[in-house]
């Protein structure tokens, strides 16, 4: 489990213009982007925040080197979109006069704009209870596996040390609890 | 496109999550089963368990939070892809050729007014000089052009007239304005044995400078 070359793939192709390969690394990261970026700002703003931080490391790519991982890249983007949110909103406070252009924050807040329905959101107590029914439902020699993996983070060869199986018994393992916790989640989710 | 996934598609996504995959496998996973509707939502779910176990799932996320992102970067796509419409391509062709010839042009336009100047006569000739010949064809008739002996073509040599100059006389107050010789000699006193100490040091071409001031003072001697 070494440096992660899919996400090397991903950044290249993306940088010769491939949206959709940007589109799977903000499919992949959206999660803890959000959730990191909800660490400063109120959680109804963090989503906007966040997006704004994957449009700025889009336009940004040309001058992502690859010296450090794509994620640690994005996360500084995020922690410094957030930063400035928070700054540019005290100086409105402070500013304590109500301006049209408030509303347009964002270069790109006509496109970002929140028009999302309830039932648009995924709600995280509900995905969360579903998850850790679904966990509590495996079979245990799969629900180890996963548990070790995920919660843990051990690597395949320290699950397999820890389960006394061969790696290609705990690759599948781990691959069939993923497999029963979808089959769960997914008409939460489409 | 909606394809099902296969369970080998759906274990390259979890062996993609573990950083767990070959080359070959990760060929495929980009190639046949990201490129898919279903692959990418597969993908995102598997992402989303993870996140979910690891406490790191936000309160509340848009479904179309990555789409929205998408829709703004594909429009960033269009605005650039603008400067490669043909129209705008076709007219900045154009405005290359013209800004070529234009250059063509000028440097030419130079070339001949440089090229006459060097050939015009000097106004305190002879009048007779700036009047050009006016060339006729017309070989079947016998036409008789009575050339003054005075008139030149204006492309040939010019004939100067050759100048004496003569040779600059300096003077003590073209040098040192109204000062007197006795100042002049000081200058010399100083420097004569600072060249005859350092003379040595340096070479002929170092040392130079005084040796002309030596003539000088000869001169004025």
């Amino acid at each position: 489990m070494g440096e992660n070359n899919n996400d090397k793939e991903l950044v290249a192709r993306a940088k010769a213009g491939d949206t959709r390969a940007f589109d799977l690394l903000v499919k992949k990261y959206q999660y803890k982007v959000v959730n990191l970026v909800s660490r400063y700002v109120r959680s109804e703003e963090a989503q906007d925040v966040a997006q704004e931080a994957f449009i700025k490391a889009y336009r940004g790519l040309k001058n992502f080197r690859g010296d450090s991982a794509f994620y640690t890249w994005m996360y500084r983007i995020a922690v410094n979109s957030a930063k400035n949110y928070l700054l540019s909103a005290s100086r409105r406070q402070s500013d304590n006069q109500v301006d049209v252009d408030d509303a347009e924050y964002f270069d790109d807040a006509a496109l970002l704009r929140d028009n999302t329905t309830p039932d648009h959101v995924l709600q995280s107590s509900e995905l969360e209870t579903k998850v850790f029914d679904a966990i509590h439902g495996l079979p245990d020699d799969l629900k180890m596996a996963i548990t070790l993996r995920e919660l843990e983070g051990m690597s395949y060869e320290q699950i397999a040390d820890a389960m006394e199986c061969p790696i290609g018994t705990v690759r599948s393992r781990i691959f069939r609890a993923r497999e029963a916790i979808d089959k769960v989640i997914k008409p939460l989710m489409d | 496109m909606k394809t099902e996934l296969s369970e080998k598609d759906l274990e390259l996504i979890s062996k993609s999550l573990d950083e767990d995959l070959s080359e070959f496998e990760r060929r495929r996973l980009n190639q046949n089963v990201l490129t898919t509707e279903e692959g990418e939502k597969a993908w995102m779910r598997y992402y989303a368990v993870s996140a979910v176990m690891n406490k790191q799932f936000p309160e509340n996320i848009d479904k179309d939070f990555s789409q929205k992102i998408l829709d703004v970067i594909n429009n960033d796509e269009y605005i650039e892809d603008d400067t490669n419409h043909p129209t705008i391509k076709r007219v900045g062709l154009h405005l290359k050729q013209v800004a070529g010839l234009a250059v063509a042009a000028s440097v030419a336009a130079v070339s001949i007014v440089t090229f006459q100047n060097f050939n015009q006569p000097s106004l305190t000739g002879s009048p007779e000089i700036i009047v050009s010949e006016q060339k006729t064809e017309a070989p079947n008739i016998p036409v008789q052009v009575n050339t003054p002996p005075a008139v030149k073509p204006r492309m040939s040599p010019i004939e100067v007239p050759q100048v004496e100059f003569a040779p600059a006389q300096l003077s003590s107050q073209d040098v040192l304005g109204e000062q007197p010789f006795a100042q002049e000699d000081s200058y010399s006193q100083e420097l004569d044995p600072y060249i005859q100490n350092h003379a040595g040091y340096g070479s002929e071409r170092t040392i130079s400078p005084y040796v002309d001031i030596i003539e000088l003072k000869d001169v004025q001697k």
